[in-house]
This record gives structure tokens, sequence and C-alpha cells, in this order.
């Protein structure tokens, strides 16, 4: 007798494995294109993404216009600039590094008695493309420690001065403190010296 | 007479429960008087607890391994080592002394389940969008997060039976009970809720306790919120907590669990240490 063949097994069983590629212009970082298995073949530029990536581009989810490749990173990872809407981003509390270990953070803040340092690193520095352009102002809020509601001091500096040197601020500041910001980088991190 | 707090954990998955029922205990031995902050934890990981610096904020850590996941939530009336009981979710926060809640309850009680979440802003909670079964089904709305029991009574026999029975057979109990709107899982909200009904418990209608209830779609946003964390920020010192530019005074249930981070153990620790 003929056995029926089940079909929902029959699929679970061969389940098709979609490579994702991302086709990119090494001067810039931009994406070009994403393209699944072999239909990459052909260009030179390209890594390759997580399914979820690939099908969340495919699907218009994330903005193609909005994927760069991250040339300076040791793996290649699709760097997606978002807008502003989760609360971190629009009000980024720096992270201490005491409690965080925060591997390559483009800005550092350092603070020894009442001095407040900030530095981007070099990795900031040496960036062949930067996303942001030099007159943007960054605000820095230092408010009553993890508390945002009550304000202490304000910084603000643009870019393109840090990028020349960094910036040293003498501040009264209380013993315990945060400072908060836009997130414009993606990595912050605060380095209290006193402690 | 013997009360304390209960917090059960199941330590299965990547979230370590352990540390949250760390937190809640030292945020109890912060804010609770004296003979109303005993805790005891019940879990089926002992190993985490070995690396609390405070590990005396549990009064007693007993080891289970019978019960997992849920389902040793569902026996909290056989676990617990106390007279009277409260028994919490393990993602909560206590802000101020809520002993009066327990003295009530102890005096007029013998089972309580609270009933009453409020959003950050302290505006009740009456979206339903996570209660669909509880409004289709008419189940009394109630939140397991906060349960109070007295051991050993004849109404808190029945009703713990009673409420096993619904979780050991779902299905069954979906199909007869709850036949309007049929959960995808039938959890502890839902059995309690249930059983409660079944068993016509109707004097859960007290103003208080008031629970900060942090899920997402119920804070009265007008926009869509899968992670409340998204949209306002969690800021606990040890002046207390604040979420968005709110000052919190009730207990809170957290729910999203990686806001527990290392550095508020640390703020808890410290209150805890110069107490």
């Amino acid at each position: 007798m003929e056995e029926v063949m089940d079909f929902d097994q029959w699929i679970l069983e061969h389940k098709i494995e979609i490579t994702y590629w991302a086709v990119y212009d090494p001067e810039t970082g931009k994406v070009n294109g994403i393209y699944p298995n072999e239909s990459a073949d052909e260009f030179k530029y390209k890594i390759k993404i997580d399914s979820e990536m690939g099908e969340a581009i495919g699907a218009g989810k994330i903005s193609l216009t909005n994927c760069y490749i991250d040339l300076e990173s040791d793996s290649l990872e699709i760097a997606e600039v978002k807008s502003l809407l989760k609360i971190d981003d629009v009000l980024h509390r720096i992270p201490d590094s005491c409690y965080q270990n925060i591997e390559n953070p483009e800005l550092i803040i350092k603070f020894n008695k009442d001095c407040l340092r900030f530095e981007l690193s070099d990795k900031a520095k040496g960036k062949k493309r930067i996303h942001y352009s030099g007159d943007t102002i960054m605000n820095f809020y230092i408010t009553e420690y993890n508390d945002p509601n009550q304000l202490v001091e304000k910084v603000t500096i643009q870019i393109d001065d840090l990028v020349r040197d960094a910036k040293i601020y003498n501040l009264i500041l209380p013993a315990k403190f945060s400072i908060y910001t836009r997130r414009i980088f993606k990595n912050y991190l605060l380095i209290n010296e006193n402690n | 007479m013997k009360f304390g707090y209960l917090l059960i954990t199941s330590n299965k998955g990547e979230i370590d429960y352990n540390k949250l029922a760390y937190a809640l205990a030292l945020s109890i031995k912060n804010t609770q008087k004296q003979g109303f902050d005993q805790v005891c934890l019940i879990t089926d990981n002992l190993d985490s607890t070995k690396n609390f610096k405070s590990p005396w904020v549990f009064d007693q850590i007993i080891e289970n391994k019978e019960y997992q996941g849920w389902d040793a939530r569902s026996h909290m009336d056989q676990l617990t080592p106390f007279d009277y009981t409260v028994c919490l979710d393990v993602d909560m926060l206590f802000l101020n002394d809520c002993s009066h809640w327990v003295e009530y309850f102890i005096k007029n009680n013998n089972l309580f389940i609270a009933n009453n979440a409020i959003t950050y802003r302290n505006e009740i909670i009456s979206e339903d969008y996570y209660r669909k079964t509880f409004t289709a089904n008419g189940l009394p709305n109630l939140y397991s997060f906060y349960t109070f029991f007295k051991k050993e009574s004849a109404e808190v026999i029945e009703f713990f039976n009673l409420q096993r029975s619904i979780f050991s057979n779902p299905i069954e109990f979906s199909n007869l009970f709850l036949t309007n709107h049929k959960p995808k899982v039938l959890g502890t909200d839902e059995a309690f809720s249930l059983a409660s009904k079944i068993l016509g418990h109707d004097n859960f209608n007290l103003d208080f306790p008031k629970i900060v209830h942090m899920k997402g779609q119920v804070q009265n946003w007008p926009w869509p919120a899968d992670e409340w964390t998204d949209h306002v920020g969690f800021y606990f010192n040890k002046q207390g907590l604040k979420i968005g530019n709110f000052q919190q005074r009730d207990l809170v249930h957290y729910v999203n669990k990686n806001i527990i981070t290392d550095e508020i153990i640390s703020i808890l620790e410290e209150t805890a240490w110069k107490k």
C-alpha cells in the first residue's frame, strides 16, 4: 500500500537555510545591498550577516540607507543608525567603569579630584568615516547620583573640539554623581580615578 | 506567631532569579520593621546564593528540587516555613514600610491575593491587554505576585488544593470555565483567580496593597510599549526610586529583570549595612 507523505513533517525536515550577505562600499562602509546565498558571489566586498538582520532589512523593517559596515571593529558588523526612540538613546547614563566593563568606548570621561576630562578614544579619532558632523554639539548633564531629575552641572562640547584635544573642566561636584547625555556614540565610559 | 516573606526561584534559564530575590530581600530588610522582615528563599539552585555578600538577608534558604518552575509557586502553602506568609514574585522591590498591611491581614484574613495594580504615575490599571481571559470569563482580577496566607487554615488548604488541580489540568479547566477566552498558558494568576471564583472568595476588595505593575502596555501611554524601560528611566539611589520623574512609594513589580544590575545591588547592600 502506498504510504501518504506527511507534508508538515517533510517541510520541517527540509528547512532551507539562507545565508545573507551585506555588500558594501569599501571606502564609505555604506551597505549597497543584501544578497542571499550565491547571488553575492560576484561581489568582492561583502560580509555575512545573520538571517534575522537580513530578513529585517529585506522586509523594510530596517532601512538599508541606515546600514553601514564598521570597518574599524575586529569583527565586521552592521551598524544601524537608529532614530532616537528609546529613553536610553535620548538620556543615556554613562556607565561607571566600577560596575560595567565597556569594551572600546568611543568617548571616555575621567574624573580626578575636581577635574572632568573628556576624551575621544584613539579608535574614535582614527575613524575614516564619521557619521556625525564636526559641529555636532554634545551636552553632558552632570546630576545627582542616578537621578537625572536633579541637575548639578551641564557641559557642552563640540565633536570637532574633542577630535583636536581632550577637554578638561574644573567643577565642584558631589562625592557621587552621574553623567547623562544624548547618545551619539555607541559606547561611553566614566572612569572615576578617585576611587 | 511567625510571619515571613517567601520567595521562590527556579533558575533554569538565563535569568539569575536568585539575584533578583537577593535584591528583594535586601529591600525588605531595608524598609520593613522588625518582626515583619523575615525572608525565606526556596530555590532549586543553592550555588548562586553562595556569592552574595550579605546572605544573612535570607533568614532561611531551603533547597527545593521537587517542584520546578511555576509549579513550585503553586506549592507555596506547603513550602513555607512560616505560620503567616506573604509569597512574592522576586522581581519586586519594597521602598517603604508595608508592615501595617500584614498586621491587617493577620487579624482579618486567612487568605488574601492582591487585586490593586497601579501605573508608575499612581493611576489604577484598567487596561486588560494582558488579561483578556480575566475580562472575558468574569474572573476576579487577582495578582499572585502578592499572596498572603495562614498556613494550614481550612480555607487555605481548600484553595491551594483546587489551584493545584487547575494548574495540573489546564486544558480541562479551560474547556470548562474559560470558554470565552482561553489563555495560551494557564499561569499562576489565572489559576488563582479561577480557584477564587469557583470557591466564591470575594473578600479581596481592599484599597491595599497597592502595587506598581510595570508591564509596558498597561502604563496608560498613548503608544504601544513592549518594554517599559525603552520609554522611561529607572533611577534608583539611596534616596529611593524614581521611574521617569515620578517618585515611587509603593511596592514596585518591575517585571524587566535586566534592571537589577550589580550597581543596584550595591546600593541596596550599602543601605542594609548602615541600617
